[in-house]
């Protein structure tokens, strides 16, 4: 695969596509830098330590039925655990374009949070209960 | 989808509150002024992914006379005023929908006078509105 302009990436929250109000979209995979240094080393040995993985989404708001707050909202004032799905283009999982996914929970949402005069929008953090998945098929 | 045709219209549509003007979707080779027309201007796709939104912007222009006419320059005014029977921004923001063109609209600036001289007829005072419409592209 080439290189590509992101314009076609799908996400998913909880089985509702909200690709279409998708501003900004990223799949952050992290872990803990462990540091295992010990004495006599010319410098620092590391080990991948507990992950802390996230997805990180910019909407535009939208309130009707089946949009992003209505999808959002319940999820975190019921702090359930619900299905994240992120594709770079949009929903057919290959070897050039791997689906991330990965069971989250909402820990912060701000439903109106905007300047006066823009496009409402709302960033998201949807932090992962274990790890994200990369699957091809 | 984001029609170019059809959100001029509907915006052209919102101005016809405006009593006692020419109201046009389009310039006019000749306006009998006082005369109100809309153009499109700039436009930014894909601001949501898979053509969920773009960000079209529309110019209004109100020519609202003879520049030495004194009463060309109170009408102008009157269109420039933020509410009112005769607000540009009023009436262009009355329906931010445009009856389904668009999903909102903002009137976000409006320039000071301005003129222009049509041929053979003298120098004509104006304004112009910018109207920033966010609309669905075509997927």
């Amino acid at each position: 695969m080439a290189v590509f302009v992101l314009r076609n990436p799908s996400f998913r929250v909880a089985g509702v596509d909200l690709s279409d109000h998708v501003a900004e979209l990223a799949v952050n995979g992290s872990a803990a830098d462990v540091d295992v240094t010990a004495s006599g080393a010319g410098g620092h040995q590391r080990i991948l330590g507990i992950r802390d993985d996230e997805f990180t989404a910019t909407f535009f708001s939208d309130f009707a039925t089946g949009k992003v707050d209505d999808t959002l909202w319940p999820n975190f004032a019921g702090g359930s655990l619900f299905l994240v799905e992120a594709w770079a283009n949009g929903t057919v999982s290959s070897a050039t374009n791997p689906k991330y996914s990965g069971t989250c929970i909402l820990t912060n949402y701000s439903p109106i949070a905007g300047a006066i005069g823009d496009a409402s929008q709302t960033d998201v953090t949807f932090p992962v209960n274990g790890t994200i998945a990369r699957a091809i098929v | 989808m984001a029609s170019v045709k059809l959100i001029r219209e509907g915006i052209a549509a919102n101005l016809e509150s405006l009593k006692g003007c020419q109201v046009s979707a389009y310039m006019l080779e000749n306006p009998t002024p006082p005369t109100v027309w809309v153009f499109p201007g700039d436009e930014d796709y894909d601001l949501a992914a898979r053509r969920g939104t773009d960000k079209l912007t529309f110019m209004v222009q109100a020519i609202a006379g003879i520049v030495t006419d004194q009463g060309a320059q109170q009408l102008l005014d009157e269109f420039m005023d933020d509410g009112g029977a005769k607000s540009i921004k009023a009436a262009v923001e009355s329906d931010t929908t445009l009856g389904g063109a668009a999903d909102d609209l903002h009137v976000t600036e409006r320039s000071g006078y301005q003129q222009v001289t049509l041929e053979g007829r003298g120098r004509f005072v104006f304004a112009e509105w910018t109207v920033e419409v966010y609309a669905a592209g075509t997927a």
